[in-house]
């Protein structure tokens, strides 16, 4: 809800309120993890470093913003990371181009599939998810036969454009940066179309949405298709970055990802929430773990002081005016 | 007279799923009915059957509970632990404290605060899991006393005990969510939290006991599981929470609360029971049986997701119409 401005005093929005917190944590966490690492953080080095690992991370959080503003959750956007990072390695007999498209098909396929469940058979999104989860990654495995593959089909092997990208620069950006500038420039231009528009309304409110004749099942396939499709360019960046195709990556995704999206004041129940605060959720997130690794913070701990953070700042929000 | 057909399957469509699955698989699958397969999926759906009891209840109360599994692994290894000190009663007993103190704080997070119980719980699913990692160093903790190993291995009436003791804590719990007041509250406060509170149910104390309850449950899984396997180990217990939400939805509980019965809870636990164990038995490749373990989910919550009675409702409706 807008708050309506009282008098020529200007008020933030809660969506701005929202960036503005979000923001506010990044710098609180970036503070304390740069004195932590004495200054190890802030060298320039390490914080593409940061941008470059999180890549995956950072294009899967756009897809499933899209699918928590919605009202649902993607649990099988792992899954189809993984799916897509072996449909594009196995496609690469064809050419560069073939196999992208490849990929991203069996994305949008993983998508398609999602969507039409969850709005023509009804199923919560959060056992649809999960049972096609379950699916993906054993079609993936069935693909390569259990274990990576690290070269097409037809025993192409995976070109040096592709290992290589993953550290390329152009203008000093790392190719993956680019990457995700690129999808999260698209997303918000979808965002922003009238059609986009309608996720927003479909998530607050499907009847008023429904009653004001909105497309519905349309606006629901469509996210679920394009969320799908994202996370599988995250699978062609995974498996450039370690250049075979893995069948069971990405397990960790779908949590982090709906972390992320929590931290950046996306809201579980739909309708609410920004693609900036989104992506600024993930940067926390990163930072975070980029920092507890400098920090020399054991990795058995790290879990647990992950999951403090993410609760406390979904705290942080709870004291806004409008859950 | 269909009418009244369609709604008893309506409400017992779990129950009939499982018995004909059970049929399905008696009749066709050969080994199906051996007493090594029939005690396996008894003693392993059981455990599931614990959590998923937990899971329902949270799910009343249009919650989740996601920190389940890493509960047990915790719990598996406190009880390890603390049993060389504290005896057999006493590891069963702290493992069932350890888990309705995590439970608790779930609760606490639930009722007091407004994050989401899905963030609280995979948070604190980080959490439980981060300290049973770092404490132990990520080794797993032996068991060596002989009677804390027979806990899991005991037999009642040729079955594992464990499986009679899911029955009571099932009727226990089918009790209580019928007949005490406070039970009766959870339906109301998942169906419609606003008017519970504004009709002064006790919204609080109803979170707070289901988490606690779902904790509580976790940690006897979690000591259940360092006797089965004779170790205590902090990962034992990874994706648990999932199998459990599986089974509460097949099982005809509803995420958003307010909906389901223990009956068809107990059922969609061995529904998933059966299946697995048909396909195991099936000898399709391994890489398979993700596809086919997805799809009968899916194809299972889709049965019950059907309203029958709404179909028939609309049928009759557009019938008259033409």
């Amino acid at each position: 809800m807008d708050t309506p401005a009282v008098g020529n005093r200007r008020t933030l929005n809660a969506d701005q309120t929202d960036l503005v917190r979000v923001l506010g944590m990044l710098a609180v966490i970036v503070a304390l993890a740069a004195v932590a690492s004495s200054g190890l953080l802030l060298a320039p080095r390490n914080l593409t470093n940061i941008l470059q690992q999180n890549a995956v991370l950072l294009v899967v959080a756009l897809g499933q913003f899209l699918i928590v503003l919605t009202g649902g959750i993607d649990l099988s956007i792992g899954a189809a990371v993984a799916f897509s990072s072996v449909v594009f390695i196995g496609f690469l007999d064809d050419g560069l181009v073939v196999a992208v498209l490849a990929g991203i098909g069996s994305g949008l396929l993983v998508g398609l599939t999602n969507g039409i469940l969850v709005t023509y058979a009804r199923l919560p999104s959060f056992v649809t998810t999960l049972g096609t989860m379950e699916i993906v990654y054993s079609l993936a495995k069935l693909t390569t036969g259990g274990g990576t593959i690290q070269g097409g089909f037809h025993g192409a092997p995976v070109p040096s454009s592709v290992s290589n990208l993953y550290s390329m620069l152009l203008l000093g950006i790392p190719y993956p940066v680019l990457v995700v500038l690129a999808i999260a420039l698209l997303a918000s231009l979808y965002l922003r179309s009238s059609f986009g528009h309608f996720v927003y309304a479909v998530g607050s409110n499907v009847r008023a949405a429904y009653l004001a004749g909105i497309r519905v099942a349309t606006v629901r396939i469509a996210a679920y298709a394009i969320a799908s499709a994202i996370a599988a360019v995250g699978g062609i960046l995974a498996a450039s970055q370690i250049g075979y195709g893995d069948p069971q990556a990405g397990a960790w995704l779908p949590m982090d990802s709906i972390a992320a999206v929590s931290i950046g004041g996306a809201s579980l129940t739909g309708g609410r929430g920004t693609l900036g605060s989104s992506l600024v959720g993930v940067l926390i997130i990163a930072i975070l773990n980029n920092a507890m690794n400098l920090y020399g913070v054991p990795p058995t701990l790290q879990p647990a002081i992950k999951g403090l953070i993410i609760i406390l700042a979904v705290l942080f929000y709870s004291k806004r005016a409008t859950a | 007279m269909t009418t009244k057909l369609w709604s008893v399957l309506a409400r017992r469509g779990q129950v009939l799923v499982l018995l004909a699955l059970v049929i399905t698989a008696s009749c066709f699958q050969h080994g199906f009915l051996s007493r090594f397969n029939l005690s396996a999926i008894a003693f392993q759906y059981s455990l599931i059957g614990f959590i998923a009891l937990g899971q329902f209840l949270v799910m009343l109360t249009a919650g989740i509970d996601l920190s389940q599994g890493a509960i047990i692994g915790a719990t598996s290894m406190v009880a390890a632990f603390v049993i060389p000190s504290l005896g057999v009663e006493g590891g069963v007993g702290v493992a069932l404290l350890a888990g309705a103190a995590v439970g608790a704080c779930n609760g606490l997070l639930a009722a007091f605060t407004k994050v989401p119980p899905f963030v609280a719980t995979l948070g604190m699913m980080g959490i439980v899991r981060g300290i049973a990692l770092t404490v132990t160093n990520s080794r797993p903790i032996p068991v060596h006393s002989v009677a804390y190993l027979q806990l899991a291995r005991a037999r009642i009436w040729n079955t594992p005990a464990v499986f009679p003791l899911l029955l009571v804590s099932a009727f226990c719990l089918w009790a209580f969510l019928s007949k005490w007041p406070l039970g009766r509250y959870m339906f109301g406060v998942g169906a419609h939290e606003a008017n519970a509170r504004l009709s002064g149910l006790p919204v609080t104390r109803v979170k707070l006991t289901a988490y606690t309850l779902s904790g509580l449950l976790s940690g006897l899984v979690g000591a259940l599981i360092a006797s089965r396997l004779g170790t205590g180990h902090p990962l034992s217990g990874t994706n648990y929470e999932l199998e459990s939400i599986a089974a509460a939805v097949i099982g005809g509980a509803s995420l958003f609360g307010g909906i389901g019965r223990v009956s068809g809870i107990i059922a969609g636990v061995f529904i998933l029971g059966v299946i697995n164990s048909m396909i195991n038995l099936s000898g399709a490749s391994p890489y398979l049986h993700g596809t086919l373990k997805g799809g009968v989910i899916l194809a299972a919550v889709a049965l019950t997701q059907l309203r029958p009675s709404a179909w028939l409702r609309r049928r009759a409706v557009s019938q008259r119409i033409a």
